[in-house]
């Protein structure tokens, strides 16, 4: 998954504010209590953290953001900060859509 | 049949009225509803009370089944029906179901808060969840004047409120909301709901997994939260119910992407679990417009997906994969500059051996511009990317050679490798990697002058990293600067103190300074270079750099040869005492006074040649050799003639005595191929005499033959065999080499790929075999470098040499060719008559666009074992 979503930063965020980003996420994910979280987090933060890191990362990693592409949507989603609320409107059709299911 | 007639006695009834009811059951148990009808109405008429459950649980079927499929029409005529036969509490499911279809559910609102109102016995657990359902979801009040307004009406108020509360995320007001709802309530499962909306869009995942999970399977909100848990990753998709699945994440992409993308997302997921990869690209590629995207949102994540997806495939997958960017490329289609530039990230990054260079800078060089253009990249990145770029046109090409001695290291694009380098150091002046390869690349193009001015300029510019220093001092140690070149390691050692490469380079250049000295007999300087000296050595006699005995033998040497002859016995007496055994002191001592010396003879041979006469061992054997091979390394090593034939002598004497199965490894592989592959070879038969399945001497055996001396196929068989084995003893090392081996065989690596600047004539200007009175020219194989290397080794080799090269010639080259090519070299030149010229080579076509294969993974052990 890419680092920058893991730490919730945009792919324009300097050292500084990857740093706070990732300091911010492990004090909720400390390793005690979410040690899978927190080595994510970490790792995330080591591939980031500098100006050489972020261009190696861009120009030669190759890992895959999901086993496949619907895989890869939902992780994004899942990670990413989550979507404002329906309106009235589309929440009453959204829930007669699903009803009728 | 029977049965029937059996049932028709116990009851009473005729036989056929039996089996009219039986057939009625069948048809229910098959969903047949109108069959099961038609053949129970005539028994209603002969007995209403026994037989009208049955019709009207037929009907009650056939409405559910038109209602599912949509009938709503046909439904409520069934319904109508059933109205005039069924008790009216048996039928409130079955409106609930008919109106929470249609569109008119508000014209009952009142009559489902009724029935919710009532006692709860009246209706099951579902159907009254499905009934709150059905009112909450009519989405009006209730009247006034309506009995349930008083209960029910403050609930229906607040869970609407809360819903408009969550949509307008005013967080604060839904709780006060849901205070109306008790705990029993026919409501509380919406309660339960928005408690888990709130929860979700204020990103408390888990608490709203916990809530949305623990809602009544069949209701509304289940239903509703399955978007949700899908974003929660509380729930998988069902993909087997192609319809369900669409309609969650339809929800779900509604909530967090937008609406209409679920289908696309679905079809190409289905797509690339079928392995048509390139199909599943184009379904997104042809249907959504900023598709492929490098945003930070879900769409760049999907396209990034796809480039990345190669990576991972197998050889098979990714060149079927590639063909689509490569047609893309070709035709220069790319839908977008991302596209553009994503492919050629991915070509240069997975080129293969048969990738050419002017692909591959073609490919790297314009992703840089194209990623300049559309994301402005730094300074630093587009360093960091000529720094790559020239690391890969550096990559050594292998020596070349016909297997005899190896040549010197050919780089790919030696000059190209030069020009990036130099463009990433300009970039970015910090770059130390672009530096430290810039340096090599000089070393290998033997621009000396060039070298050494970068690495001066290194030391400046890092004045605190150990590579730096090491590779500086290295070219001070080369030009005899001793005095620079231990101050740089002076640094180096500041920088790392335990850094053995430091120690053994001070050590090292002491030792130079100090023979420097002793040459120019100005023996205080010599002696007090070699003080320090001391600082640095250590008591393990093996080491046989920095050991204490090999430090007094050397200075003994010196002294010997060029100081005080006393100070120097004293030096090698104290030298043999502490050395390991006689005969590793007397061959070290005698190898290092051929170097110092510069003779054929030293005053040790004699009582080498009488210590070595002694009993031989291997583990005595195995020090020698590691004597030997230390001095064989050496730069300025002496040509060996005496001292080889003695050790051969020794090691084949050894190989007759007791030796471990360690010791024995030990001395095959310092053997290796070369002057002492009999000796290896004793080792091996011997071992194999008392162990004839050990797979790692049978593995030395194998690769101790001449790689032409075997077909592949043979090979191959032979070294799964030994695998087998291998793998039964669990002897991981020597399955690692096995299957690397095994592997080389599969992947053979490249042939040289022919220089791009040669000019192949026109075969169509070719009248003929040219004629040559005076012998053929001098320059004809200067094209040809292996043809010159070979001559020139020829024209120096020993006979020992010209005997391995006819036992390791390229297999269909007769004998009598190889005689002639050393004849000629040994007189200058080619023969006359020379064989006939082969025809000339086809005119190179471009080759046809091909998927870059990716190599294997780099084996180490690729070709050679020791």
């Amino acid at each position: 998954m890419s680092p920058y979503l893991v730490l919730g930063v945009p792919v324009q965020a300097d050292d500084q504010t990857i740093r706070r980003a990732y300091l911010e996420a492990i004090k909720q994910a400390t390793p005690e209590k979410n040690p899978v979280r927190f080595q994510s987090l970490s790792e995330a933060y080591e591939r980031i953290k500098d100006e050489t890191s972020r261009c190696k990362y861009e120009l030669f990693h190759q890992e895959s953001p999901g086993a496949s592409p619907l895989d890869t949507v939902l992780r994004h989603l899942r990670l990413a900060a989550k979507p404002k609320p329906m309106s009235m409107e589309a929440m009453k059709e959204f829930l007669h859509t699903c009803s009728k299911t | 049949m029977a049965e029937a007639i059996a049932n028709s006695s116990q009851s009473g009834l005729p036989p056929s009225i039996v089996a009219a009811e039986q057939r009625t059951r069948e048809f229910m148990a098959q969903s047949k509803w109108r069959k099961a009808r038609e053949q129970v109405k005539p028994l209603v008429k002969l007995d209403r009370a026994r037989f009208l459950p049955l019709l009207i649980e037929a009907n009650m079927g056939l409405a559910r089944e038109m209602v599912s499929k949509g009938h709503i029409p046909e439904a409520r005529q069934v319904l109508a029906y059933l109205a005039t036969i069924a008790p009216r509490e048996q039928l409130v499911g079955l409106e609930v179901d008919i109106l929470g279809r249609s569109d008119d559910s508000k014209d009952f609102l009142g009559k489902f808060a009724t029935v919710l109102i009532a006692p709860a016995g009246n209706l099951v657990e579902v159907e009254r969840v499905r009934l709150a359902d059905q009112v909450v979801l009519a989405f009006a009040p209730l009247p006034a004047w309506h009995p349930a307004e008083v209960s029910l009406g403050p609930q229906l108020r607040g869970i609407h409120e809360a819903l408009q509360a969550v949509s307008r995320e005013e967080w604060d007001r839904v709780p006060e909301w849901l205070r109306t709802i008790p705990h029993r309530s026919p409501f509380s499962h919406w309660a339960v709901f928005i408690k888990g909306l709130a929860a979700f869009h204020n990103g408390d995942t888990e608490r709203a997994t916990r809530f949305l999970s623990s809602l009544p399977a069949e209701s509304a909100p289940a239903k509703a939260s399955r978007s949700y848990l899908l974003l929660t990753n509380g729930t998988e998709l069902p993909l087997n119910k192609p319809r369900l699945a669409e309609v969650i994440l339809e929800g779900a992409c509604r909530l967090a992407i937008q609406p209409g993308v679920a289908g696309l997302l679905l079809r190409a997921e289905q797509l690339w679990r079928e392995g048509r990869h390139g199909d599943s690209y184009r379904v997104l590629r042809n249907s959504i417009g900023q598709f492929p995207s490098d945003g930070a949102d879900w769409l760049g994540s999907v396209s990034e997906f796809y480039f990345q997806a190669p990576f991972g495939m197998s050889l098979t997958q990714r060149e079927d994969y590639l063909e689509l960017f490569h047609d893309l490329l070709s035709r220069s289609a790319a839908k977008n500059r991302i596209e553009q530039m994503q492919m050629l990230r991915l070509f240069a990054l997975m080129e293969g051996p048969d990738t050419s260079t002017w692909d591959l800078r073609s490919h790297w060089e314009e992703f840089v511009r194209i990623h300049e253009q559309v994301r402005k990249s730094s300074s630093c990145f587009k360093s960091i990317a000529f720094s790559w770029l020239g690391q890969q046109l550096a990559r050594s090409l292998g020596a070349s050679s016909f297997g005899m001695r190896p040549g010197t290291d050919r780089l790919r694009d030696a000059e190209g490798a030069c020009d990036c380098l130099e463009k990433a150091k300009q970039l970015d002046p910090q770059n130390l990697p672009a530096h430290l390869q810039l340096a090599k690349v000089y070393e290998a193009l033997n621009r000396k002058s060039e070298r050494n001015r970068l690495l001066d300029e290194m030391a400046e510019q890092f004045p605190e990293e150990k590579l730096v220093l090491l590779e500086n001092a290295r070219g001070c140690i080369e030009r005899k600067a001793f005095t620079k070149a231990l101050e740089l390691l002076e640094r180096a050692r500041q920088v790392d103190q335990l850094d053995p490469t430091v120690l053994e380079m001070l050590v090292t250049t002491r030792r130079q300074l100090a023979s420097q000295h002793f040459q120019q007999h100005r023996l205080d300087k010599a002696r007090r270079a070699l003080e320090p000296l001391e600082g640095l050595l250590t008591d393990q006699a093996e080491d046989l750099q920095r050991s204490r005995w090999t430090a007094w033998l050397r200075q003994g040497l010196l002294e010997r040869l060029q100081g005080d002859a006393a100070q120097g016995e004293a030096l090698l007496d104290r030298a043999r005492a502490a050395s390991p055994h006689a005969a590793g002191f007397l061959l070290f001592a005698h190898l290092t006074h051929r170097v110092y010396a510069r003779q054929v003879d030293s005053p040790f041979l004699a009582e080498l040649r009488a210590e070595l006469a002694r009993e031989p061992s291997a583990t005595r054997g195995f020090l020698l050799l590691r004597i030997f091979r230390y001095w064989d390394s050496k730069p300025d090593k002496q040509p060996w003639g005496v001292e080889l034939g003695l050790l051969r002598k020794y090691l084949k004497a050894a190989a007759k005595g007791p030796c471990s199965r360690a010791e024995a490894k030990g001395i095959v592989e310092l053997c290796g191929p070369g002057e002492f592959e009999d000796s290896a070879n004793a080792f091996i038969r011997a071992r194999l005499r008392h162990y004839p399945e050990n797979p790692l001497f049978r593995l030395f055996k194998h690769m101790l033959k001449p790689a032409w001396m075997v077909e592949p196929e043979e090979s191959r068989r032979q070294l799964k065999a030994i695998l087998e084995e291998a793998q039964r003893r669990g002897e991981q090392e020597v399955i690692q080499k096995l299957q690397g081996l095994i592997r080389s065989l599969d992947y053979p690596p490249p042939l040289p790929m022919p220089r791009e600047d040669i000019d192949f004539e026109d075969e169509d200007d070719w009248d003929g075999l040219p004629e040559f009175d005076d012998g053929l020219p001098a320059n004809l194989t200067g094209g040809i470098p292996e043809i010159a290397e070979i001559m020139n080794m020829l024209a120096n080799a020993s006979e020992s040499d010209i005997r391995k090269f006819k036992k390791t010639r390229p297999k269909g080259m007769p004998e009598f060719v190889v005689d002639m090519m050393i004849e000629s070299a040994k007189k200058g030149g080619l023969p006359k008559p020379f064989p006939p010229l082969p025809a000339p080579p086809p005119k190179p076509r471009p080759p046809a666009p091909q998927a870059p294969r990716r190599p294997p993974e780099e084996n180490p052990n690729q070709g050679k074992l020791f």
